[in-house]
Formats: C-alpha cells, sequence, structure tokens
C-alpha cells in the first residue's frame, strides 16, 4: 500500500497505523501523527486502519518562538 | 534603614491561565547558535515560560531528539506554537498534536495569513481560538494590534492576548505604541502580552511601561552577538518597566518645571 508520509510517497506492507509507525522506525520515539490532516491520538494508533494514499504526517518536537 | 526595608524592588508577581510566574519575559528556544547557548540565555534571562513547536522529522532525526531533551532539562513551563499555520484547521490539528506531545493545554495560537510580513490572520484566528477554547485549550493567541481583533479574542476566553510589536524577527520595536496603548486601556482586565517584533530592551521596557503583563520574544536573544548577556539586558529592561508602571509615572508637562525650589533664592535671582 502506497501512502504519503511527511508529503514523501512510500509503499508500506501495513494496515494498522501503528505497525506503519513501526515500519517508519518511530516505534520508540516521541512523535505525534495526523493522517490525512486530522489528529490520531497515540492511544488510537493500534487500531486505526490506514489506507491506500493516505497522507501521514509525523511530527516531533523542536525549538520554536 | 527604615526606607531600604520599605522599597520592594521586584516587580509584582503575575497570573495567567491560573499560574502565578514571576518573571514577565518569556522566551523562545529557536535561532540560537548551539543549545548551550541557549540553555545559558534562558538562566540568564529568568524565563519561567519558553516557547517550542513541531515539526516533520526523519527518523534518522531520532524524533525530535537532542533539542528537545535540552529543552526539556531546563525546567521551564513549555508553550507550544502552531507556527506555519495558515488555516484554523492546521492549527486546531496542531494544537491537539501538541498537547499529546508536551503534556500541556497551554499553546501560543499562530495562523498565518500573509507570509511577507507574518501577520496573522484574524479570521481564521478567531475560529482556531473559538474550536480550541471549546476544547479547554489556554489559549495564548498571537495578533496583530487591532483593538477589535483582540477584543473577541479575549471574549473567547483566551488566556492571553499576545498583540505583535512589529513583524516576527525584525527587530523594529514598538511600531504603533498608540494601538498597543488603546488596547491596555480598552482591555483592562485581559492578560496582554506583546509578542514579536523587539529588538532592544528599551523596546521591552516601553512595553512594560505601558501597563502589559509581560513580553515574549526570541530573535532579539538568540540572534545577539552575546545572547546571555542581551537576555539579562531584557530582564532587567522588563522589571524596570513593569516597575514604572507600577510607580505610576509623572505627568508630562509641556513647560519647564524647577525642580529645585524657588522659595528662598539667593539675591541674582529675586532681582529679575
Amino acid at each position: 500500500m502506497e501512502i504519503l508520509f511527511n508529503g514523501e510517497p512510500v509503499s508500506l506492507d501495513v494496515d494498522l497505523l501503528a505497525d506503519a509507525v513501526a515500519a517508519l522506525g518511530f516505534a520508540e520515539r516521541q512523535v505525534a501523527i495526523a493522517v490525512n490532516e486530522a489528529f490520531v491520538a497515540k492511544a488510537e494508533w493500534p487500531s486505526f486502519r490506514l489506507h491506500a494514499q493516505d497522507r501521514l504526517d509525523v511530527l516531533a518536537p523542536i525549538e520554536g518562538g | 534603614m527604615e526606607r531600604d526595608a520599605a522599597l520592594n524592588t521586584e516587580p509584582a508577581p503575575w497570573q495567567v491561565a491560573g499560574e502565578t510566574l514571576r518573571s514577565r519575559l518569556l522566551l523562545g528556544t529557536a535561532r540560537y547558535p548551539s543549545p548551550a547557548v541557549m540553555a545559558a540565555a534562558v538562566a540568564a534571562s529568568g524565563a519561567e515560560v519558553l516557547t517550542v513547536a513541531l515539526r516533520r522529522q526523519a527518523p534518522s532525526q531520532l524524533g525530535g531528539g537532542a533539542i528537545w531533551d535540552h529543552i526539556a532539562q531546563l525546567g521551564c513551563r513549555i508553550l507550544p506554537n502552531t507556527a506555519g499555520c495558515h488555516t484554523a484547521q492546521e492549527a486546531v490539528t496542531l494544537a491537539q498534536m501538541s498537547r499529546e506531545i508536551f503534556a500541556t493545554d497551554w499553546l501560543k495560537l499562530e495562523v498565518t495569513g500573509d507570509d511577507y510580513n507574518l501577520q496573522p490572520d484574524p479570521f481564521e484566528l478567531l475560529e482556531a481560538a473559538r474550536q480550541l477554547t471549546g476544547m479547554d485549550f489556554k489559549v495564548f493567541a498571537y495578533a496583530t494590534d487591532d483593538l477589535v481583533l483582540c477584543s473577541r479574542l479575549r471574549d473567547l476566553g483566551c488566556v492571553a492576548v499576545m498583540p505583535w510589536g512589529a513583524p516576527i524577527g525584525t527587530g523594529k520595536g514598538l511600531t504603533d505604541p498608540y494601538a498597543l496603548a488603546t488596547l491596555r486601556a480598552r482591555l483592562p482586565d485581559a492578560v496582554l502580552v506583546v509578542d514579536a517584533g523587539l529588538g532592544l530592551p528599551s523596546h521591552a521596557a516601553q512595553v512594560m511601561e505601558l501597563g502589559f503583563d509581560a513580553v515574549l520574544l526570541n530573535t532579539a536573544v538568540a540572534r545577539a552577538d552575546d545572547p546571555p548577556r542581551m537576555a539579562a539586558g531584557f530582564r532587567q529592561a522588563v522589571a524596570a518597566g513593569r516597575l514604572a508602571f507600577e510607580a505610576g509615572p509623572m505627568a508630562i508637562s509641556e513647560t519647564a518645571q524647577p525642580s529645585t525650589p524657588v522659595v528662598g533664592e539667593p539675591f541674582w535671582q529675586a532681582e529679575q
């Protein structure tokens, strides 16, 4: 299944968001996620089902003004 | 001496979002030469509140990594921003993500309407504030100095309204002191913080002399040749300006008023 990860197309062999997070290397990282520009709480990742062409944004803390 | 015992040289604490803070200087964490310099500047500033952000990350960037760990260790309250958002929906989504990551309801709400001067979009800003206050966020709304916009943000329940002094990162100081003075006069009970556009400690002192509750800045400290020293300068200026406001300035006179008593003047003045 192809999705857009932070704006870039990637192919993943998973259906659930939690599995996608792990496949992308963020399993142990402090990140927050939006799918199709809607927030998905971490507690929902294990049951949240992805679909082809979903837009996945993975954000992490940085410095800010 | 009795005089010294009675003199309180510290500005009064202030309250925002149910918290009591001693420092009236809120500081950004971006654009410093290094994390170590940022930490030194934070310490010198005395700031108790630091702004942070969220951005897209690649796995190789360690999911936020070292810089956030560094900020978290400074022991300050965190105020996440929504910088870069252009619509209410973007801001609401980013706010929810921030609340989960940073474990705080505090939010510096930014919704940009014009990328040239990073001017807030008043319409999207109001809609975002309406939604976010309804979701129990403690909204610090970054706005222009428009009186009606700031009034509406206050009415929506924003815990602080934060008009700009000038566009972000310009260092120009207060481009419209009259507008800011009007805001203070018309919204006497609102928490008002000037956010953005300051370049010098004197600008911060001017803000505080107008009666604003606090100042939020970043670039003026981060891009100084010596950020910790500039942070110390801002710390003192904010305190000086606030003390002046609390002390109550003298009335301005159009004509000279002798400061030395005129009674008992020597003969040479008496002959005139």
